[in-house]
């Protein structure tokens, strides 16, 4: 437009002019100017044009947004007093702040103005949003020295007014919020409940609206836990989820209070500011404490929970003395509640874990300072940690534990009563039911995400490991294991096996076998019950502790170190075993082994190694010791292998080898040798060590070595020779131990 | 890498409301406590103290004296080297359920646990309980007897160390058995103490008016 009239101009301009030519020229030029620019215009024009809903939008958009806007600027302006007041402090004593700070009253007064007049208008077209950025402007304001800023009196007389109408105009915007936000409550109008509630915090009265809205997020979930515990009560026991009902329940308590702080917490930040969740949700937790303290009331009652609390710890009270109570439950009986009340405790512990987060993070976002932070998270902790909902629940894990401990114990003493060991088997069923139940006791508590109830389940489990199974196989190899009374030792094996065999036939002690049958197989379950049961320790330690680093989150060093420690103690349970193992060996050895070997050994005592080039051809032929040992050994290896754990088994062939090789040594320094009989011994050594070697394990060699090495003494020439021989040999008798061997020729 | 010469497990037990929480954060973080609220459960702390030049380590376990709780606080006197039981010598009450403690000692803990009789608060004014009625009591089922305040750090650490004392000379002459793996433990194995199930006739050191402390040294 601008430059068509300037053509225009130019066009007036160029018609006073003199010559024709150059005017056509500029003619010719201005048109095509001007047709460039129609071109341009007509562009612009069609483009607003195809625009316009787009533009009108827009502009809606704006409008809208309108509301917001003054809020900022509300902000906004809040931010430039603040700062004006700080540059005030710091230019107070310098004249130029007077300057400013009159320009900064001005602005406020032109304000005060604007507000007391906006605040009226807006209040009349029911405009509460402008209203309150109104009043929120005024309330950042500072009365007096506005007044002192004026100078005449008739201004001041209007200033006071101003703030009068502001003053009134503020009581009356703050009544009408309130009772504006309780007439949407009523009408359970959500959209204006929210719109008043962002008006709170433009009149100052943050905790007021918080704690308005609170009460009535609090109500809406007192009416939905009233619903569910109606759902639930009259729930028939057929139904699908019957035995969790309860559990059931207070999970939708919780996931109600949790949604409820997911959905809010937005809102809060952005009309509130951070640092407000924790007021929130302390007052969402009386609620929660007291909704909680219902279903926990009403689930007491439906279970029958404390009746059967209390006659399951009279009965552990009593601990088998009495006659058992009638009314006390059978263990089966209790998996379904001990189920519920587990997992109504980990529900809690997972809602408690969400909260402490979401707080953790309001404050994180609102306090600078570490240490004051810091503070109020343990402010908020202590109270949480006191509130009732954790008490409730510390309870019912009370409880729980309780009901668990006699799961555990009379699972128990059924696996024990109903012991068998099956055909061929070595241990007896009592092991690997024990282990089963502990198993599931203690995943159970860690599914309970209770660190005191599996804390306290680990422990009950140590004992009963310790004192039911370690001391169960301990008082029955303590009666030993009987092995008089053969004469024919081959034949007593025999018979050992043939009678244990069908002992283990007839699953219980065969009629016409004698007591010692009995005893023996006892004695042998016992000893591998309890290798066995090392074994099954270990790994139930390896399981369980992977169960609970896998199931129990965030747990605070104190719990860790609480849990770390029952764990140790489960594990330390395989020294007590191992020591009942040890004795059960020693045992058999004092009654199994030493006694067989003996007369095996006496052989040699009694065959003469003094003795002529014939004898010594002769007993080439016919030997006259040592296979007859190695067929007894080995028969009595044989009649054990299969009655024994691996571990067991080895144990008894280096208990086996370490006496014979002993109950040799002794013979040999009873004997005396010529050449031949020294080289008759070698012969026999060579072959009784290279057998036993082959069945034993490495660590009794050593007592071979020193069999092989008398065998050797006796075999040298001359003296000269021990010396030569003691360089490349390391000795395992002692130089006094040589010197009485040397001298047994 | 923490090293030390024993790790013992002192337990203790009382009613609710006499003390524990009061006598073990005085002992672990020398304070008093304000507000303290009910122990829920088992409380844990540990302190290493020394010894005759050696390190000993305290592991700490402090009770709910609410009965609810029981079950899960009964299950720790079995592994326990010492139990610590505490009365409030201005409370009747906690004083005459003592009976039922140690009856609760009996059937669950080791015959080989050393036992201490606590008389703690004796800062109040109001006492009910004169020194030597906890004092026969203590003798009379074979107790060591002391009287505390948390509130005034009186006697707290006395009660402490010579619990370790004690410990470390009963380990010293085989007292808690061949079997208990005290001497070499390593810290992984943290727990190696383990206590011989009650097979053994009861206690036999005799012991009691030892350490009795109306006067602080
Ligand atoms: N005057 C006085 N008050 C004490 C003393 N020790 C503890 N208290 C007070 O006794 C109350 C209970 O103390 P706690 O240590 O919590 O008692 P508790 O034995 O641990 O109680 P539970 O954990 O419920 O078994 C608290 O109010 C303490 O302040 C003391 O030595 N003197
Ligand atoms: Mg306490």
């Amino acid at each position: 437009m601008f430059s068509t009239s300037l053509t225009f101009q130019e066009m007036t301009d160029v018609t006073t002019g003199l010559r024709p030519n150059r005017l056509a020229k500029d003619i010719k030029e201005a048109y095509d100017r001007l047709c460039k620019e129609e071109v341009g215009v007509a562009e612009r024009l069609e483009w607003s044009v195809g625009n316009r809903h787009h533009l009108e939008a827009r502009l809606s958009q704006l409008a809208r947004l309108v509301p917001t806007l003054q809020l900022v600027q509300a902000d906004a302006r809040q931010l430039e007093n603040t700062i004006s007041f700080t540059h005030q402090l710091a230019n107070n004593v310098s004249a130029k702040s007077r300057v400013v700070e009159t320009q900064k009253r001005v602005g406020d007064l032109l304000d005060l103005e604007g507000c007391s007049g906006g605040v009226a208008t807006a209040l009349a077209q029911e405009d509460y949003e402008t209203a309150a950025a109104h009043i929120h402007r005024f309330l950042a304001m500072d009365e007096t020295l506005l007044l002192h800023t004026t100078d005449s009196s008739s201004k001041a007389e209007s200033v006071e007014t101003w703030f009068d109408r502001l003053r009134q105009a503020e009581r009356e915007l703050n009544a009408l919020i309130t009772r504006k936000f309780d007439d949407a409550v009523k009408s359970e109008d959500m959209a204006s409940v929210d719109r008043f509630f962002k008006l709170f915090p433009l009149l100052n009265k943050h905790d007021e609206g918080l704690k308005k809205f609170t009460t009535y997020l609090c109500v809406k979930i007192q009416e939905s836990t009233a619903q569910h515990l109606t759902t639930a009560q009259t729930q028939g026991p057929r139904e699908k989820r019957s035995h969790v009902i309860w559990a059931d329940t207070i999970t939708l308590l919780f996931e109600g209070i949790a949604r409820t702080i997911e959905v809010r917490q937005p809102i809060i930040e952005t009309y509130y500011g951070p640092g407000h969740l924790a007021l929130v949700v302390e007052m969402l937790q009386r609620e929660c404490d007291r909704q909680a303290g219902r279903i926990v009331g009403e689930m007491r009652k439906h279970r029958r929970l404390d009746a059967v609390v209390n006659s399951v710890r009279d009965s552990l009270r009593v601990s088998g003395g009495k006659e058992p109570r009638i009314d006390l439950p059978d263990p089966r009986d209790l998996d379904t509640l001990l189920g519920e009340l587990t997992l109504m405790n980990a529900r809690a512990e997972l809602y408690l874990r969400f909260i402490r987060r979401r707080v953790a993070a309001d404050f994180e976002a609102s306090i600078v300072d570490k240490e004051e932070r810091e503070k109020q998270e343990s402010i908020f902790e202590g109270r949480l940690s006191r509130s009732q909902l954790v008490c409730d629940m510390a309870i019912i894990v009370g409880d729980y534990t309780i009901l668990e401990q006699f799961y555990l114990n009379e699972s128990f003493k059924k696996a024990l009563a109903m012991d068998t060991i099956e055909e061929g088997a070595k241990t007896s069923s009592l092991v690997d039911d024990a282990f089963y139940i502990i198993k599931k006791s203690v995943r159970r508590a860690i599914a309970s995400s209770s660190v005191d109830g599996v804390c306290a389940m680990l422990n009950h489990s140590v004992t009963l490991i310790e004192t039911q199974l370690a001391g169960g196989f301990n008082q029955t190899l303590r009666k030993g294991f009987p092995a008089q009374g053969y004469l024919d030792l081959n034949q007593a094996y025999t018979v050992l096996q043939s009678s244990l065999q069908s002992t283990l036939q007839a699953g219980k002690i065969n009629p016409s076998s004698t007591d010692s049958d009995a005893l023996r197989q006892a004695f042998l379950t016992a000893l591998n019950n309890a290798e066995t049961s090392m074994r099954h320790v270990r790994s139930l330690h390896q399981t369980l502790e992977e169960n609970i680093t896998s199931a129990m989150v965030a747990l605070t060093p104190t719990a860790r170190a609480k849990l770390e420690s029952c764990l140790n103690d489960l594990k330390g349970t395989t020294g007590k075993l191992g020591m009942v193992g040890e004795f059960g060996i020693s045992q058999l050895r004092a009654t199994a082994i030493k006694p067989r070997v003996k007369p095996w050994v006496d052989t040699f005592t009694i065959t003469s190694h003094d003795i002529s080039e014939d004898e010594f051809a002769c007993y080439e032929a016919n030997d006259p010791f040592s296979q007859t040992l190695m067929v007894q050994v080995d028969g009595l290896l044989g009649s054990f292998l299969p009655l024994l754990t691996e571990e067991n088994y080895k144990s008894l062939v280096s208990v086996l080898v370490a006496e014979v090789a002993a109950q040799l040594e002794k013979a040999i320094m009873k004997s005396t040798f010529n050449r031949l009989g020294g080289l008759q011994l070698d012969r026999e050594v060579r072959a009784i060590v290279g057998y036993l070697s082959q069945v034993s394990e490495w660590s009794v060699r050593e007592q071979l070595t020193r069999l092989t090495q008398m065998a050797t003494l006796l075999n040298l020439e001359n003296l000269a020779e021990v010396s030569e021989y003691s360089t490349t040999t390391t000795w395992r008798l002692t130089p006094s131990e040589m010197r009485k061997v040397l001298q047994l020729r | 890498m923490e090293d030390y010469k024993f790790l013992f497990k002192v337990v203790l037990i009382g009613n609710a409301g006499v003390g524990k929480t009061c006598l073990v954060r005085r002992f672990t973080q020398g304070l008093f406590p304000p507000g303290q609220g009910a122990t829920i459960g088992v409380d844990f702390m540990i302190k290493t103290v020394e010894i005759d030049g050696e390190k000993i380590k305290l592991q700490i376990w402090d009770t709910a004296g609410q009965e609810r709780f029981r079950s899960i606080t009964q299950s720790y006197y079995r592994s326990a080297h010492a139990l610590i039981l505490v009365y409030d010598i201005s409370s009747q009450p906690t004083f005459d359920c003592l009976p039922d403690w140690l009856r609760e000692i009996e059937q669950y803990a080791s015959c080989k646990v050393l036992r201490v009789l606590v008389g703690n608060k004796t800062d109040r004014e109001d006492r009910e309980l004169p020194t030597h009625v906890g004092e026969e009591f203590a003798h009379r089922h074979n107790m060591y007897f002391i009287e505390t305040s948390a509130k005034e750090a009186d006697n707290v650490e006395k009660l402490f160390i010579e619990i370790a004392k004690e410990l470390t000379q009963l380990v010293r002459s085989g007292h808690f058995d061949k079997d208990s793996k005290v001497g070499d433990l390593s810290p992984q194995d943290v727990s190696n103490v383990t206590l011989p199930p009650t097979r053994e006739p009861r206690s036999e050191f005799a012991c009691c008016s030892r350490w009795i402390s109306s006067s602080t040294t």
